[in-house]
């Protein structure tokens, strides 16, 4: 059997030559026709490949699964298509031919991209999980590629902060954190590396041909960069045959998902009012009356009251506003609705004998939910890959990408969001004029802040560019060489207006303010840009040796990142024309500027080693000799390298017969890799700090003659000891199918070991300066991953479906004997010494005071108590019926964090799940892919946190009336109370405050049809499908405080620097429902 | 073969082309940074790092609010001033911290002042650097004194540290140790710093002798008098009280410091001086320039520097304490409780009535225009007449707290939240006259009338030009206790500049004087009964609030003061880091 496959094997490889050969002398030539056809179902396969095999003659199958080549008589063509078994058939004496495929659906012929050149995946021996182009078809817009890869690959968590067009946040992790350090994924596409994750967001998710996620110790040729993973992406290129013109277009519309609903003024009077009786505030207290007026007004059926009403009916406070407004509604109704989103791609791919193209434009034009001022991402994409064929040996590629992306927000976006309004606030003042509440901006109404306070805008352009050529010297060596140079150029312009603010009736301006900058105008400037560049170049060789297959390679690498930004600021800009730096109308004071720069880089050596015995037994051998700027120059080289062996116990002779097994490997590997993400980029040179006023709300910088002073303070201490970190990992993994690759999976089991984690040295603040990061932490990360797949088809119906989870846990093993437990950030330590990253502690809860005799007998607990007991005698500073108990675990008699908290969990999510499935039936398509997490804890952090605990601001409506009373003791919450004291107790870190954030998501769901192609040809159009696609339209979740499950537990965010600082609150945007329609036309 | 070894000869010299050109394209230099290594070559630049020290002086955020556990020294921790949710310190109910920024603030200041001084060791022409060595060592002392008040000894640290330097496992140094090095650092400085006088414009902010001796008199006065009521060492506290009387002196000599009181201003002097910023602040059209009381000021400026706190609406109508309201002396130089000119409680304004001039200057009175920074609510003309009037916040309606309300430090000038630009007086020559009339009657037992006229009467008559001075006859004519007079003045002077929490823990006065319940006006018999009550219809006269024994509103009750309050804790994390590192006794 073996020999016979050898010798057909022989006689094909002469006959191609052969054929070559009568090829080039251009000798007798036969035209034949054929068709591919599915070998079960009989349907024709489109697009399928039909190549003469060792030409460059060759075509794809039309929309009828036909083809027609000219060759010579006796060749071989060699047929293939994803999916199917790649075969060769003798092309014979007949002019028409069909060729049967069959379904292979675990290609196990398929090729995986891997560092530096691709490998069968039959013989990988790494843990490399890869998806194709699939993924993002038929999705509707997708806004980054990430948002497509939610629970498509096993061991990687993709995670989004925000639903703010173009600054979604997405980030993934592969297995989880390598250290406390960030350990980004390095991305390589088309071979060359980008400078951050960050470089995807404009990547246009249409060109994406592959993507392969590196694992384990495969990543071990990248070096310094892979501690946290490699993701190989691959863009389209031509295929062979006639030009091919795509077309898709999608209309997609949002709809505001889960997020918290606030109270509106009628919950409010009462809630303030009970909150502060509740504190023992009497009728003199500003906020009783305040909230009596409230409940006065909407009983007489009052919108407002002017102060002189106000005093006139009794209520005394708050002497410094004009009005009081009592208006319906809440915020969250006016800020958020419904949005649209369309994308377009077009695409013109064909390849002639010398060269192929592919040329590719993609229009994006995300909406936003958010109602008030102008808010939207634009997204343009132009990609040019093309590939030549100079001689026989010498080929060159070229990639080209513009991705141009347009963000555009309310400049104040922090102010918008900022839940400081309370309720009853109107839209503007009675005449349309804006409408604030006394004078500060917390009391404007958002709405108009976000219409008329300006707008921050962010032009960015990113320019990928690489160049590739590869020169053949014989069948067995190949030189490669790689120059790949990205831009990225963006443009801030931020422009915040002065608002004139007016009390209810619009007569009389009771304020003017720029929403972020006192009551100055302002326009800034920021333009960055960011080079990179970088060099590779290696030598392969290659040569089998009877059973023996042996590939060798060796190169270098070099990159360089430059990074460069500046800006300019004036104050006093002229309002109502277009905003200029030249148009200021301030003094000198009113202008600054700034600049920051810096760059790094890095080198390295790498070689690897592949042999394979009888394609059995698999052996890979990596090494990388790596350099980085940021070390000082003795520490900075650092050799890493990866070991990797395969057994495909399939192919052994016991297992031969066993005919329902179509595969079975195992593999194991362990490998190093670096990171230097902990430290700064001159960590080893002693710097000074240079601080100057930037303006008169900055900083506190004081006044000495008549201007703030300039000055200079020490830097931060540096290390000169220490190096890379490096990551350990070792894996073990099987792959599996059964019944002809009907059903297929893989197991994978991992331990990551980053035994000298540079982590922050805490040293007692009598050395007055922050202590440099040392290498002296350990991290240990173990997880598995598990995925099952089963295809089938009946008739003519073909269905598939699977899953996968996955889950790690890591533990910090050694953290400087940190094992400070702190109770600030709701209980969320991020590295504490013996536990697992981003872990959470708290008390444990011993329930609600309900009796007097439980009440005295907790207060036992109160002396030298470091949990804030209230311990005063008054209302509002003491344990009252309705407050929380909490365990007093250690018995020592008082309850202090440290000691009798306990682990509740981490944020990170765990045992991370999709199932997916789907199914075809003469035309139509159902997919779905159900995603989930079922294991997450939350204390969640913001205002919206506490019933009544900011009492002027907006309130969470899932706690209304949810809290204890004397009438309601069997309440969830404790007793409703406005003061800190109180609050800060009840609602401490505990296992009680703490929620589940598990949750399981219908992630995606499309349903297609593709018109029967005898229908379609009339309109001369090959293929023409219509879809829907629906995006987290249901979700199971156990969140109690309405925020999404995937949102992130501070529900805030921090400003950008580049815009102004203006703290964007952007992870209150709320994730959205998303429907969408669209077409695919193929000419 | 021979092929083979080519290829392989060809790779390693590609590699080593690498390898070389890759060496030097590693070494990158930081392009945007102020590099250690080139630094400290001129006097402008150890001006420049000396100008870092300015952002340490005390200022608004630290004094009138407690920000994130930031006002070891400010007033809403002391017993005149009432919170709408009480302040734990205050309370007495305060805790053991793990970490505490004022503990770790203070040691990042010494390490840049160390830096500096270890720097200026090595500079070639000491003489060009003196002037800034000086302000370092003020400044050193500065930062210790503020950790002094705090902690009481803590490690003393002369150098910049590194993370092998065995200080950092050093035990505190005693108390005495550390007053012993402040004064040190000042006595240093002194001779070196410049006169206010012979500073030029350019430098005018900077630290001037005057600034250093008077800070000399308050370090001396705060130790001499924490000795003295712990029965501590009488030759070394009265050696304290003689540094801190000849330094105050010293100042009090300098005719470049007097007392603002522009006669234009008249008996509202006081009040316009703290929210001094240009002509358009005050009713006489004065800048800040006018103003040269005082001695050192963390400086402001509208459109340089702005407070960037909410100053105004905090202050105008914040709760103040009966305590404080009845400290002030009637216009007969006596007290409530002594003299004839008072008019009682019984309306809601008649305690105004006869008072000490800063009373209503700096309490709101019932029914009584006051003006603050809204439009409208600002003033438009100072005159106090019909248009002035009409542009005011209103009337003032007390019914809010406790019924006492503070206007210290609220500006009456149209401006945003937050734009308020007065100086922070750090050091004023009042509080120099306060300290040398208490040191010298903590020194001797005892005070001459002269120097009371030298000091505390230039202090109580500024705006009280016809209240009969204090004067020894004065008080014993009265029945009135020196010591007792002397501290009023000063918790009246002083009143929200960060002053009162501190004094009380020298005179060893918190015990008594923190633990009494916080009050308000008096409200049975008095017209507020139908001013400000809980009216229903069948019992119309029903209180805000409980009321005490005399019918005071009671704000807080159950306030607490223990012995280890005099202190706050260390930070627990400190100790763990440094098991050298004691608690202070009681935490």
């Amino acid at each position: 059997m073996r020999n016979f496959t050898f010798k057909t094997r022989w006689k094909a490889f002469a006959l191609s030559c052969l054929s070559m050969f009568l090829c080039l002398h251009t000798y007798a030539q036969q035209t034949i026709t054929g068709k591919v056809v599915d070998a079960v179902t009989n349907e024709s396969v489109i697009g399928a490949s039909v190549k003469v095999k060792g030409t460059s003659i060759g075509t794809v199958t039309d929309a009828n699964g036909a083809f027609k080549l000219t060759l010579t008589p006796g060749s071989l063509l060699q047929v293939s298509f994803i999916g199917y078994n790649t075969i060769e058939v003798p092309s014979g004496d007949s002019k028409s031919i069909t060729i049967r495929l069959t379904e292979n659906s675990r290609d196990l012929n398929a090729v995986v991209v891997v560092g530096y050149g691709t490998q069968k995946k039959a013989t990988l021996t790494g843990s490399v999980a890869t998806v194709d182009a699939k993924v993002f078809q038929d999705r509707g817009p997708v806004s980054n590629p990430l948002a497509a890869l939610q629970g498509q690959v096993p061991g990687v968590a993709v995670t989004r902060g925000s639903a703010q067009p173009g600054r979604e946040s997405w980030n993934f992790l592969i297995r989880g954190s390598a250290s406390t350090n960030a350990t980004e994924p390095l991305i390589v596409i088309d071979g060359v590396p980008v400078p951050s994750v960050a470089a995807l967001s404009t990547l246009n998710p249409a060109d994406v041909d592959n993507i392969s996620f590196l694992k384990d110790a495969a990543a071990a040729i990248y070096g310094s960069r892979a501690a946290g993973g490699v993701v190989l992406i691959t863009t389209k290129k031509a295929k062979d045959g006639k030009p091919v013109i795509n077309y898709s277009g999608a209309y997609s519309i949002k709809q505001v998902g889960l997020q918290p609903k606030l109270v509106d003024v009628d919950g409010w009077g009462p809630m303030i009012l009970e909150a502060r009786t509740n504190d023992g505030f009497g009728a003199s207290d500003l906020w009783v009356n305040l909230a009596n007026a409230s409940i006065y007004a909407r009983k007489n059926g009052l919108t407002y009251l002017t102060q002189d009403q106000y005093k006139a009916v009794g209520f005394t406070g708050f002497t410094d506003v004009k009005d009081f407004p009592f208006y319906d509604g809440t915020m969250q109704d006016v800020l958020w609705g419904n949005a649209t989103s369309q994308e377009h791609q077009l695409s013109i791919a064909g390849r002639t004998e010398k060269a192929g193209y592919r040329v590719s434009l993609g229009y994006l034009n995300d909406g936003s939910l958010l109602q008030v001022g102008n808010n939207a991402y634009r997204r343009y994409n132009l990609r040019l890959n093309n590939d030549y064929q100079l001689s026989e040996r010498f080929k060159v590629e070229t990639n080209f990408s513009l991705e141009r992306s347009d963000i555009i927000q309310p400049a104040s976006i922090g102010a918008v969001l900022n839940n400081g309004t309370q309720p009853g606030f109107p839209l503007t003042a009675l005449n349309g004029k804006p409408y604030i509440w006394g004078s500060g901006i917390g009391n404007a109404a958002p709405n108009n802040i976000a219409d008329l306070g300006g707008d921050s805008k962010q032009y960015s352009t990113r320019f990928n560019t690489s160049a590739n050529a590869t020169y053949t010297f014989n069948k067995h060596l190949k030189a490669v060489g790689t120059l790949g140079y990205n831009f990225y150029d963006a443009d801030y312009r931020t422009n915040e207006n002065v608002i004139n603010f007016y009390e209810i009736t619009g007569t009389t301006i009771v304020s003017s303010l720029a929403p972020s900058n006192g009551s100055r105008s302002f326009y800034q400037r920021v333009a960055q840009r960011t080079s990179y560049y970088t060099t590779n170049a290696f030598i392969e060789y290659n040569q089998d040796f009877g059973d023996h297959n042996l590939k060798i390679l060796g190169g270098g690498q070099y990159e360089r990142n430059e990074n460069n930004s500046f800006f300019g600021r004036t104050q006093d800009v002229i309002s109502g024309v277009p905003p200029s730096l030249s148009l200021g109308t301030g003094d000198l004071t009113s202008k600054s500027v700034g600049e920051l720069q810096d760059h790094y880089a890095l080198s390295g050596f790498f070689g690897r080693l592949n042999y394979t015995y009888k394609n059995k037994y698999l052996f890979e051998a990596s090494t990388r000799y790596d350099g980085s700027s940021r070390f000082i120059a003795s520490n900075r080289w650092k050799p890493f390298f990866g070991l990797l062996a395969g057994w495909r116990i399939k192919e052994e002779d016991f297992l031969k017969s066993a005919d329902f097994l179509t595969d079975l490997k195992l593999r194991v590997s362990y490998g190093t890799a670096g990171n230097q993400s902990g430290i700064g980029l001159y960590d080893y040179v002693t710097l000074l700090n240079l601080n100057s006023s930037q303006n008169a709300t900055s900083n506190p910088y004081p006044i000495i003659g008549t201007a703030p002073v300039v000055r200079v303070s020490p830097g931060n201490l540096v290390a000169l000891d220490r190096t890379w970190e490096t990551v350990k990992t070792s894996n073990v993994g099987v792959d599996f199918g059964f019944f002809n690759g009907n059903l297929s999976g893989s197991f994978d089991y991992f331990l990551k070991r980053n035994a000298n984690m540079l982590i922050a040295r805490t040293y007692p603040s009598v050395l007055g300066a922050t202590a440099p990061a040392g290498n002296n932490g350990e991290l240990k990360t173990t997880g598995w991953e598990f995925a099952l797949n089963w295809n089938g088809k009946i008739n003519g119906f073909s269905y598939h479906i699977g899953g996968n989870i996955s889950n790690y846990t890591n533990n910090l093993e050694k953290f400087g004997g940190q094992t400070i437990i702190s109770s600030a950030n709701r209980g969320f330590n991020s590295a504490v010494q013996a536990y697992p990253i981003n872990s959470y502690f708290g008390l444990t809860y011993a329930g609600r005071i309900q009796t007097q005799a439980q009440l005295d007998e907790y207060k036992k607990l109160i002396p030298n108590n470091d949990i804030g007991i209230p311990s005063g005698n008054t209302r509002s500073n003491s344990l009252q019926l309705g407050d929380n108990m909490f365990k007093d675990v250690n018995g020592d008699g008082k309850i202090t964090f440290q000691e009798d908290s306990k682990f509740l969990g981490t944020d990170d999510p765990h045992y991370i799940y999709s199932f997916n499935g789907g199914a075809n039936w003469k035309g139509f398509d159902f997919n779905f892919i159900l995603q989930g997490v079922a294991e997450r804890t939350i204390i969640r952090d913001g205002n919206w946190r506490i019933p009544a605990n900011v009492i002027f601001q907006a309130q969470n409506a899932a706690f209304l009336n949810n809290w204890w009373t004397p009438e309601r003791t069997g309440a969830e919450l404790p007793r409703l109370s406005s003061t800190a004291a109180i609050n800060n107790y009840n609602y401490i870190p505990s296992d009680w405050s703490a929620q589940s954030g598990a949750y399981l998501r219908l992630k995606n769901l499309v349903v297609g049809y593709t018109i029967p192609q005898k229908i379609s040809q009339r309109i001369k159009i090959d293929r023409v499908r219509v879809y829907f696609s629906g995006n987290d339209l249901w979700e199971s979740t156990k969140i109690n405080d309405g925020w999404d499950p995937e949102a992130a537990r501070t529900v805030n965010n921090t400003g950008d620097t580049n815009n102004n600082n203006i703290s964007s609150n952007s992870q209150r945007y709320p994730f959205y429902r998303f429907y969408t329609f669209g077409l695919n036309l193929t000419f | 073969m021979k092929k083979y070894i080519l290829y392989i000869t060809l790779l390693v010299g590609v590699s080593t082309f690498f390898l070389a050109g890759c060496k030097k394209a590693m070494d990158l230099d930081p392009n945007n940074n102020l590099s250690d290594a080139d630094y400290w070559q001129t006097p402008d630049q150890f001006k420049l790092a000396a100008n870092e020290f300015y952002t340490y002086l005390i200022t608004f955020n630290q004094v009138l609010y407690d920000l994130n556990n930031g006002g070891p020294h400010s007033d809403i921790r002391s017993d005149f001033h009432l919170q709408t949710s009480f302040n734990p310190v205050s309370s007495g109910t305060n805790s053991t911290l793990a970490t505490d920024a004022n503990w770790n603030t203070a040691f990042t200041r010494l390490r840049a002042i160390n830096y500096l001084l270890d720097k200026s060791a090595s500079y070639p022409a000491q003489a060009d650097i003196a002037g800034y060595v000086a302000e370092a060592k003020f400044f050193r002392a500065y930062v210790y004194f503020d950790l002094l008040q705090q902690y009481g000894g803590v490690p003393i640290v002369t150098k910049p540290l590194s993370i092998e330097s065995g200080e950092l496992q050093a035990p505190r140094n005693s108390r005495d140790e550390v007053v012993d090095f402040i004064i040190k650092d000042l006595e240093e400085a002194i001779p070196v710093l410049p006169l206010e006088s012979s500073i030029p414009a350019a430098n005018k902010g900077r630290i001037s002798r005057g600034a250093a001796n008077a800070f000399l008199g308050r370090v001396g006065l705060y130790e001499g008098t924490w000795q003295k009521f712990r029965s501590g060492n009488s030759s070394r506290y009265n050696l304290l009280f003689d540094k801190s009387i000849a330094s105050s002196r010293s100042v009090m000599q300098d005719a470049s410091y007097e007392i603002f009181a522009p006669s234009i201003l008249g008996d509202s002097a006081q009040k316009y001086m703290f929210i001094l910023e240009n002509e358009k602040s005050n009713p006489a059209g004065l800048g800040k320039s006018a103003n040269k009381e005082y001695i050192l000021a963390n400086r402001y400026d509208f459109s340089l520097r702005q407070i960037g706190q909410n100053v105004t609406h905090t202050y105008i109508g914040a709760g103040v304490t009966r305590k404080l309201a009845n400290l002030y002396l009637c216009q007969d130089g006596l007290p409530v409780s002594k003299s004839p000119l008072f008019k009682g409680y019984s309306t809601t304004r008649s305690e105004f009535v006869n008072r000490d001039n800063r009373m209503r200057y700096n309490m709101m009175i019932d029914s009584n225009y006051h003006w603050d920074n809204e439009n409208p609510g600002s003033r438009i003309n100072w005159l106090n007449d019909a248009a002035d009037r009409a542009n005011s916040r209103g009337r003032h309606d007390p019914r809010v707290g406790a019924g006492y309300a503070s206007q210290k430090w609220g500006a009456e000038r149209r401006l945003n939240d937050t734009q308020e630009a007065y100086d922070y007086p750090v050091i004023r020559l009042a509080e120099v006259y306060l300290n040398y009339a208490e040191a010298v009657f903590e020194r001797n037992g005892a005070i001459t009338d002269a120097d009371l006229d030298l000091s505390l009467n230039k202090v109580r008559n500024r705006v009280n030009k016809t209240m009969p001075k204090l004067s020894v006859g004065f008080a014993a004519a009265n029945g009135l206790d020196m010591r007792n007079e002397i501290r009023r003045e000063r918790g009246i002077e002083l009143y929200l500049e960060g002053f009162r929490l501190d004094d009380l823990k020298r005179w060893k006065t918190a015990e008594t004087e923190m633990p009494m319940n916080t009050t308000g006006v008096r409200w049975r018999g008095t017209l507020w009964e139908r001013r400000w009550h809980l009216g229903t219809a069948t019992n119309p006269y029903t209180p805000p609030l409980a009321l005490d024994v005399e019918g005071n509103l009671i704000w807080e009750s159950g306030r607490q003061w223990a012995e280890r309050n005099y202190l706050y804790p260390i930070p627990t994390q400190q100790i763990q880091l440094n098991s050298q590192l004691t608690q202070n006794p009681g935490w």
